[in-house]
């Protein structure tokens, strides 16, 4: 696994070079997650009933959607899969990764993960903490809530790696896939309970949510991190993410296991 | 044509700190650390002279040439060229010099070079006879007609040094100033180039101030160096004054009987040949040939053949970068 | 006199030039105007199902949503189509083009305009009227001729403010390097302003980005003004264009000091 190695190469450049970066980019998910907020205390303040919790759980969901965002995306490009495969593809120095012995898909994951822990440690650790004490966020209720959105939010960002992944694999058939990226992210946005809480939906609509992994990405971890689902739901919903993960995860080495016959028999 | 007096250049840097939010307190409160780029340098250039602008990366060529072109005001001192102080009378100024950087293109990349002239005809105010009139000239002279129409991005570095040569001179400037124009050019470009340069200069009375890293380009274009060396002028005069005042150095070398001997003396390299023998370099004003051969026969080893050669320009300059010059 | 029309014939030629170098790296307009409504769409949408399921947001309906996300998006474009070189100037001075510019005798301000244009940007104009134009059939509100000279009163501030905004943050590269990241934080702002009226966030936001980053006067005090709402008097929403004047005068002066000690320090 390369996950070490790129989380300290991530290390070594901010104590180098970009600290001053770090702290705009803490302020800049500071200034998200108060944007939420007061989103919606203005929408409790209208009708706490449509909202359908109180309102230190409501704002706690919204502002933590935003605080995974930031380790979801990790502001290094290179470090999502779908990016580097793009990249890989259009310069053609792909063939360079079919010759390693190493699976591309793994490889990607930890470079993804050593982003994702750095971006972590540095700025959402800091985010929530900043958010616990100035912006009332609140805690899960127990460490059983605590450690089941750790897991949860895990189970997320693989899920979330995965889907990536398989957008990458889109680069092989297309290499414009500007407007195919900009759909998936528009639907992760509209679909993860990211932006809107999924509940809010018209019922149709959320009968659709129900059946497509996007809500494992956001809406669980973040419903069990705010104690919206009971102590038993929380198992649930983490075998339902691991499902997904495994079946998108195992859909994407498929697909990458067929690209490299592919690739090495007809020589790109 | 060109008057340098004094001139002095310090720039204030911050001061990179360590530790905690360094960034942030360098932008809160930065400290600066001065460095002076250049340092009191004098010279003049006369109508019609090339001159070599010559020294180490970092020495402060490049910042004299900003300066002379007015991009860069001086701390200190001060610079005319044709009557005009650069950066004060810039625009003015400007329809003076041509400048060609050998490492970056003035024209426009993904355009074809003839449109590149032609807005810098417009911006340059040229009149179109003039402008025909250069065109054909240059076009014959840098034999430009194979590429004028084709995008910079497709041409060689030569065939863009060119280009660039023709747009530096469309206005008709009294002074060109070429950085390292003959950079990672091929032999033949280089020729070409350098033929040109003279030509532009006999035929208009065009002054040339060039930096170059290149020996051929100082012995076949320039009447006078300038040495610059740490921001301070170290030579100015003929290239063969150059020779005189620093060309003591000898390089001897050795074939020997046995094994050649292991030298060590204060200002002496040694380099080992790849027929086995040795080459000494030494400088005749710290040891006299007949020191130096009775260093070695001391050694016990016996010298079966010798050569001595005096150093050329490009060992000349290779020794006064490295010892920063002696005292001018 | 003649000096203004030698720049205005140089700005085209520029501009001409530029194009033609832009012909070599075409991107399709209509794909791209797919990508505007796809980059939009889930902002569209969220704005959306807020307001059908509270039935307005801080006292905006959707319709006067749509309004204010519209008139962002119009005056934004005029950054995006003609000004975009504008907030590059890091990486001109990085690269040395920024020499160049100064080796030539016409303003190096209009050569990195002139740097660039950008048809695309016509994309979010087009998206822009089109979230005006339906937000005002959804309210139901008309608009005579006085609220659409108004409108393009609005638009032109609001644009003169955001190329400024840009103008500005990108002049830091002139003292500091890196100057980039404080750009994304800025981002930040619009992202908030684009799409809730500003009123939701209190009164130290609303004091930052009418008086300090004017981010408002793109699209809030426009809208606020043009659909008759009571979030903010009327006087307030028609100084657009001074705050647009004063914004460029600033513009001029920092520029003008950044040349100064561009001068003096180079690259």
């Amino acid at each position: 696994m390369r996950t070490f190695p790129a989380f300290l190469k991530a290390q070594q450049r901010f104590a180098g070079l970009y600290r001053m970066d770090f702290l705009l980019k803490l302020l800049y998910g500071m200034l998200a997650m108060y944007g939420v907020r007061s989103l919606w205390v203005v929408l409790y303040a209208q009708d706490p009933a449509i909202v359908g919790r109180s309102l230190p759980s409501m704002i706690t969901y919204a502002m933590l959607a935003v605080a995974l965002d930031i380790i979801f995306y990790p502001s290094a490009l290179d470090a999502a899969p779908q990016n580097y495969i793009s990249e890989q593809v259009r310069t053609g120095r792909i063939d360079t990764d079919l010759l390693r012995p190493m699976d591309l898909q793994i490889q990607l994951l930890s470079r993804n993960v050593g982003a994702a822990i750095f971006s972590a440690l540095w700025l959402v650790l800091p985010a929530w903490l900043l958010g616990v004490l100035l912006l009332g966020m609140e805690l899960p209720p127990d460490i059983y809530y605590g450690v089941g959105f750790l897991v949860s939010a895990m189970l997320s960002f693989l899920i979330l790696f995965s889907l990536n992944f398989l957008l990458g694999m889109v680069c092989f058939a297309t290499v414009n896939i500007g407007q195919i990226t900009m759909a998936y992210s528009g639907m992760i946005t509209i679909l993860s309970g990211k932006l809107i809480p999924n509940w809010l939906y018209p019922e149709w609509m959320q009968t659709l949510i129900r059946f497509l992994p996007f809500r494992c990405i956001f809406e669980t971890p973040l419903n069990i991190y705010t104690a919206a689902v009971t102590g038993r739901q929380i198992p649930k919903g983490l075998l339902l993410q691991t499902i997904w993960a495994a079946v998108l995860f195992g859909m994407g080495h498929l697909l990458w296991k067929g690209m490299h016959r592919r690739l090495t028999v007809q020589g790109g | 044509m060109i008057t340098v007096n004094n001139l002095s250049k310090t720039y204030r840097i911050v001061r990179p700190r360590e530790g905690r939010f360094s960034a942030l307190k360098s932008l809160v409160h930065p400290e600066y650390i001065e460095r002076r780029a250049v340092d009191g340098i004098h010279f003049s250039i006369k109508d019609g002279e090339i001159v070599g602008y010559i020294g180490q990366n970092g020495a402060g060529k490049s910042t004299t040439i900003k300066m002379l072109s007015g991009i860069l005001v001086p701390t200190s001192g001060e610079v005319y060229v044709d009557g005009l102080i650069p950066h004060r009378d810039r625009k003015e100024h400007l329809h003076n010099i041509g400048v060609v950087f050998g490492q970056k293109t003035s024209l426009w990349w993904d355009v074809p070079v003839i449109d590149s002239l032609h807005i810098l005809k417009k911006m340059y105010r040229v009149e179109d006879e003039r402008f025909q009139k250069n065109l054909a000239l240059f076009t014959e002279l840098l034999d430009l007609g194979n590429f004028l129409n084709q995008p910079v991005r497709q041409l060689s570095l030569g065939q863009r040094v060119r280009a660039d040569l023709a747009a530096a001179l469309m206005h008709d400037p009294k002074i060109l100033f070429l950085d390292e124009p003959t950079i990672g050019v091929d032999v033949v470009a280089k020729e070409r180039l350098r033929k040109f340069i003279l030509e532009i200069n006999r035929e208009r009375g065009v002054s040339v101030l060039l930096t170059t890293h290149d020996v051929v380009d100082m012995e076949k274009l320039v009447n006078r160096v300038i040495v610059i060396h740490g921001g301070r002028l170290i030579y100015d005069g003929a290239i063969h004054g150059l020779r005189e005042r620093y060309g003591r150095q000898r390089r001897m070398e050795l074939q020997f009987e046995n094994e050649p001997p292991d030298l060590t003396l204060p200002g002496v390299d040694t380099e080992r040949m790849e027929d086995g023998g040795l080459a000494v370099m030494f400088d005749q004003n710290a040891y006299t040939v007949d020191e130096m051969l009775s260093h070695i026969r001391k050694t016990g080893s016996t010298i079966r053949d010798i050569i001595i050669q005096k150093a050329d320009i490009e060992q000349i300059v290779r020794d006064i970068y490295q010892e920063g010059g002696r005292d001018v | 006199m003649k000096e203004f029309w030698f720049h205005i014939k140089m700005y085209g030629a520029l501009l001409k030039m530029t194009m033609r170098s832009m012909l070599q790296y075409r991107a399709d307009f209509w794909m791209s105007l797919v990508s505007v409504v796809l980059l939009n769409g889930a902002n569209i949408i969220q704005l959306s199902v807020i307001s059908w399921r509270f039935h307005s947001l801080g006292g905006w309906s959707v319709g006067e949503l749509l309004v204010l996300y519209g008139m962002f998006m119009v005056a934004w474009s005029i950054f995006s189509i003609f000004f975009r070189k504008l907030s590059k100037i890091e990486e001109e001075i990085v690269n040395g083009v920024f020499d160049i510019y100064l080796l030539r005798p016409v303003s190096p301000f209009l050569q990195l305009v002139g740097g660039d244009i950008n048809h695309i940007g016509l994309c979010d104009t087009f998206m822009g009227l089109a979230l005006v134009a339906a937000g005002l059939a959804k309210t139901g509100v008309r608009w005579d001729m006085e609220h659409i000279l108004w409108f393009v009163v609005f638009i032109l501030s609001g644009g003169v403010i955001v190329v400024c905004i840009r103008f500005l943050i990108s002049c830091l590269a002139f003292w500091i390097t890196k100057a980039k990241a404080l750009s994304s934080l800025f981002t930040q702002l619009y992202l908030l302003t684009q799409k809730y009226p500003v009123t939701i966030f209190g009164k130290v936001f609303r004091v930052l980005v009418t008086g300090i980053v004017p981010v408002a006067y793109l699209n809030f005090y426009p809208a606020t003004y043009l659909m008759g709402k009571p979030d903010a008097p009327p006087w307030l929403c028609m100084l657009s264009p001074v705050v647009a004047f004063v914004m460029a005068g600033i513009s001029a002066l920092v520029w003008r000091q950044g040349m100064r000690r561009y001068d003096s320090c180079g690259g």
